[in-house]
């Protein structure tokens, strides 16, 4: 039988939404026309009408908005005009989100979304707002699965997750709009008296650097305090309820979010450690699922911050292609070997060098800048070549029912776990030096728009070929 | 295998739609060729396109197009300049999505959409019992 599922009158505002945006000015332009010159020339008028079609036919969509949902497929229908009518069938949803925001609360509302792996980029497939009760329901309906375990984690590890996964980076794509618009809201120069304040606190330090050195210093601290608070209260509350064939995060403190997605969506498994990460022994994992997300395959958090054995011994028995099963190809175990691991680090190295030296003589006024620069360059090759010889110590790839692979990224290290069907390509790379070395990249990507992909270096061409072929049984 | 055809209400249908696309062209052309020469020229140019889509072309490619469903993938045939064959196994099937527009509903016709991961196919108004029998099969499983 077909249970029916009626959109929430806060669906009207959603709807009328993008179109109200481009009215609002003119019409506020109007307004003040009239409260100035008490006279309005015939536009507030056609604007009013205009609002109010538009207003009538986002009531009108709110009306006939419908979901039905049985035991088999779910049907959205929407439109007044241009009725569309999308019949997707249970199995093959990819993932149902549920978003409760501040808003949403004081309505008794809930947003829900639901995804595919097909459908438009950048946007949920659905995406409307239904009644708690009745969007709990259709949740129910959807991924009536009991759960098999829960796992929350204590505030203690979302900080060490948050402490170690922030960046000052991620900190000034979150802070600058907002205090960008804060100062267009109050009309105030917000940005200029934070920088003012900033200048006002670093040049009370003093140090053997210049001052712009502490302002710097100062702005990516801020940054990364901003970065840390959002990571934290994003990831507060955060709960994975493991049920048979489904799997449910809950996160969130002021807008509360749940994702359920089919076991079966899941792509692969990522077991990742940032540089902060290692300092703590810490590690996070990330599950990606297709058909989910901006990107149509996105990653997932489940745990933020754990021992590696713990998040090992949780997890392989819920996902049986953590437990690899194939013969491990490694790099060549000598010293040529190692060294070719560490060229890229000694190239910068020696870049940084060639223009260290000459700036230091050339600008002999900046000599302490120059030199601060310098250190910190210097630091971060240093960082990278640590993680180049972790990468000579650590890569490692099996082909087998179960694919594994750990390599670097970047600064992180990370471990790739899939079955074997999960993968959509994998190329082997050769240079000049490594027809000579009779070695090869192998670069492995999962079958899925966006997907995860891993890059190991310097690995046996012959080898890797060979156990290829022999896991996908492809005849030489 | 079952094979669907187009009706001739879709050629209707798509003959009303372009004739009132080609009447607001028209309309803007002629109104600014009592002032502008270029512009009756591109009336005339228009009205032997019009012409030609309505009395050949759109025949010619509704005629040419046609949906199979086999045991396992969904054909669709279309195109008579450039023939193209577009094969969707189920399996890669995700959802599929109808639109009816008014004249489409006045007429009885549902054109679909069959969303894939990565692709989707548009299949232009067919009767709305047929369409719904389609869709069915399809997403049920009883094509299978």
């Amino acid at each position: 039988m077909k249970t029916v599922y009626r959109a929430h009158p806060l669906m009207i505002i959603k709807l009328s939404k993008p179109f109200l945006i481009v009215l609002v000015f003119p019409l506020l332009r109007a307004l003040l026309q009239y409260l100035a010159k008490g006279e309005i020339k015939g536009l507030v008028t056609f604007e009013i009408i205009a609002i109010l079609m538009i207003l009538g036919l986002a009531v009108a969509r709110f009306f006939t908005f419908r979901v039905y949902c049985d035991d088999k497929t779910v049907t959205v229908r929407q439109g007044v005009i241009f009725v569309r009518k999308s019949e997707i069938e249970i199995a093959k949803l990819s993932s149902v989100q549920t978003e409760r925001t501040p808003i949403d609360y004081l309505c008794g509302a809930m947003t829900f979304r639901i995804n595919t792996e097909a459908g438009t980029k950048n946007r949920p497939d659905f995406e409307f707002k239904l009644n708690f009760s009745r969007g709990k329901e259709l949740s129910k309906q959807l991924y009536s699965d009991e759960p098999v375990s829960k796992q929350r984690f204590s505030a203690v590890k979302i900080a060490v997750m948050a402490a170690t996964t922030s960046s000052a980076f991620t900190g000034l794509i979150i802070g600058v709009p907002i205090i960008n618009r804060a100062g267009n809201l109050f009309g105030i120069a917000l940005s200029e008296m934070l920088f003012n304040e900033i200048n006002n606190v670093s040049s009370k330090f003093e140090t053997h650097f210049p001052p712009i050195v502490n302002t710097i210093t100062l702005i990516f601290l801020l940054a990364y305090a901003v970065s840390f608070i959002y990571s934290f209260c994003k990831y507060l509350s955060f709960k994975v309820i493991l049920g048979e064939n489904q799997l449910e995060v809950r996160s969130g403190f002021f807008s509360k979010c749940r994702t359920a997605f089919k076991k079966s969506s899941v792509n692969n498994v990522l077991i990742v450690q940032t540089p902060l990460m290692l300092l703590f022994k810490r590690f996070a994992m990330k599950v990606s699922v297709g058909g989910f997300g901006e990107s149509k395959s996105e990653s997932q958090i489940v745990v933020p911050s754990g021992k590696y054995e713990e998040i090992k011994k949780d997890f392989s028995l819920y996902f049986p292609f953590l437990t690899p099963n194939g013969n491990p190809i490694i790099p060549k175990r000598s010293l040529l070997c190692e060294s070719r691991f560490l060229f890229w680090p000694g190239v910068c190295l020696l870049i940084l060098l060639a223009l260290a030296i000459p700036s230091a003589v050339y600008f002999a006024n900046f000599t302490h800048f120059v030199l601060f620069l310098t250190f910190v360059c210097f630091a971060l090759i240093a960082f990278y070549a640590y993680i180049s010889i972790l990468e000579y110590k650590h890569t490692s790839i099996e082909f087998g029912e179960n694919i594994f692979a750990k390599g670097v990224k970047g600064f992180r290290t990370r471990e790739l776990y899939c079955p074997k069907e999960k993968v959509g390509q994998i190329r082997l790379t050769r240079f000049f030096t490594d027809f000579y070395y009779k070695t090869c990249k192998i670069k492995l990507t999962i079958c899925s728009e966006n997907a995860d992909s891993i890059h190991l270096r310097h690995l046996d061409y012959e080898t890797a070929r060979r156990n290829i072929f022999n896991c996908f049984g492809i005849e030489e | 295998m079952k094979e669907y055809k187009l009706p001739h209400k879709t050629l209707l249908l798509w003959r009303i739609r372009t004739a009132l696309i080609f009447c607001l062209l028209a309309s803007i052309c002629a109104f600014y060729s009592f002032t502008m020469k270029p512009f009756l020229i591109a009336l005339l140019v228009l009205s032997v396109v019009f012409v030609l889509t309505i009395f050949w072309y759109l025949p010619q490619l509704f005629k040419a197009f046609s949906i199979k469903h086999s045991n396992n993938a969904v054909i669709i045939e279309s195109g008579f300049i450039v023939k193209q064959c577009h094969i969707l196994p189920f399996s890669r099937l995700i959802y599929t999505q109808s639109v009816r527009t008014p004249l489409a509903r006045l007429l009885g016709l549902t054109a679909f959409t069959l969303k894939a991961a990565r692709n989707k196919l548009f299949v232009p108004e067919i009767d709305a019992t047929d369409a719904k029998e389609f869709i069915e099969a399809i997403s049920h499983g009883d094509a299978l």
